[in-house]
């Protein structure tokens, strides 16, 4: 598959070398060029795909990146609103069907996720499931 | 009518001023404490201190009794995510946000905001013409700022004066309104012949201007 990752923080550099270890073709956006530069990012040395540096929610910053030659966009920047924003431009400019943001607002992610159509993951709500589930399981 | 703004900028500021002074209701959601101190010091109208993009924030603000929100901010995600809230959550009928990058003007009309407006692409243009020619006088912003209408005024060396407007080289994207001559209203017919010192009222989009004072020579000749 084809895959741009918007956000190239912890998650989105470990996802990219994951996916690009599994044999998929993954390219990364990030606002900040410490991020894709290896000497600041560990994680990125030996990375083969396309980086690009630019402001995510900008057409022509996604579109030299290959979106429109994607087959999924993941959004994990920092923030809820670019990866809402990028995830539907991705959808509604772009035609991409597979699309995932991640929303650490739990109210907003249920907005969204439930009257918006995206893919979502709020690593809030999961964050909370797993502890509550190790602390019961404590308890039992 | 209640109106929404969210950011309290300078355009926040000058905006909702204007708005209260026009009769309507408006309420400002402002991220920045201190930002928000001065605001309410210097406005008459509730001032709300946190993020508008947050739903139990926009609650708050009571949106939902809103006619109309506005998101200003300079960030083109936060006034598209506040538009998207008050539409979908809370029912609000009309949105608009300020763009700060011109190229996703279309896009938040693709992603559903009512109007978008794009100050940066507005200003540029605005600076662009004046500068260019001082023949053309901006009157009046249209469809948010994509097109104006104009009036402009035919110098007295006028390179078309004695041709009728249907021989005359008009941008595509550029129609003649009306026109004055002294203190005779003219309306334009394809018969209708120009003359120096003419003013052409004139409605065209934004960036068909540059175009028209190529065309008819409209350039401050220094």
């Amino acid at each position: 598959m084809n895959i741009l990752i918007v956000g190239c923080g912890k998650v989105g550099s470990y996802l990219a070398r994951v996916l690009e270890n599994l044999g998929h073709d993954v390219s990364v956006v990030d606002e900040h060029s410490s991020a894709l530069d290896p000497a600041d990012n560990v994680r990125m040395s030996g990375f083969e795909g396309l980086c690009v540096r630019g402001v995510p929610i900008d057409v022509d910053v996604l579109r030299s990146a290959g979106i429109e030659s994607c087959d999924a966009v993941v959004a994990v920047t920092q923030s809820d609103n670019t990866n809402i924003m990028v995830a539907e431009m991705a959808k509604t400019v772009f035609g991409i069907k597979n699309v995932t943001a991640r929303i650490y607002d739990p109210a907003r992610q249920e907005v969204f996720s439930t009257r918006m159509g995206i893919q979502t993951i709020c690593p809030t709500t999961l964050t909370v499931d797993a502890l509550l589930g190790s602390m019961l399981k404590e308890e039992k | 009518m209640r109106v929404c703004i969210v950011g309290g900028g300078k355009i926040g500021f000058y905006l909702s001023k204007t708005l209260m002074e026009h009769g309507h209701e408006p309420i400002i959601i402002e991220s920045d404490e201190s930002t928000c101190q001065r605001l309410a010091e210097s406005l008459d109208f509730p001032v709300v201190h946190g993020d508008g993009t947050l739903v139990e924030i926009l609650e708050l603000a009571k949106v939902s009794g809103c006619q109309a929100l506005i998101g200003v901010t300079g960030k083109d995600e936060t006034n598209l995510i506040a538009c998207q809230l008050a539409k979908k959550v809370f029912g609000v009928k009309k949105t608009v946000a300020r763009v700060n990058n011109p190229k996703n003007a279309p896009v938040l009309k693709q992603l559903g905001v009512d109007i978008a407006v794009s100050s940066t692409d507005n200003i540029a243009h605005l600076i662009e013409r004046e500068v260019e020619t001082d023949a053309i006088h901006h009157l009046l912003s249209i469809v948010g700022g994509d097109a104006a209408l104009t009036e402009v005024l035919l110098p007295d060396s006028f390179k078309f004066a004695g041709r009728t407007l249907a021989e005359l080289e008009i941008p595509h994207d550029v129609v003649i309104v009306f026109l004055t001559r002294g203190q005779e209203l003219i309306i334009p017919r394809g018969n209708t012949v120009l003359q120096g010192g003419d003013k052409v009222v004139c409605v065209a989009r934004n960036t068909a201007f540059h175009d028209l004072a190529m065309k008819w020579d409209l350039k401050d000749h220094q």
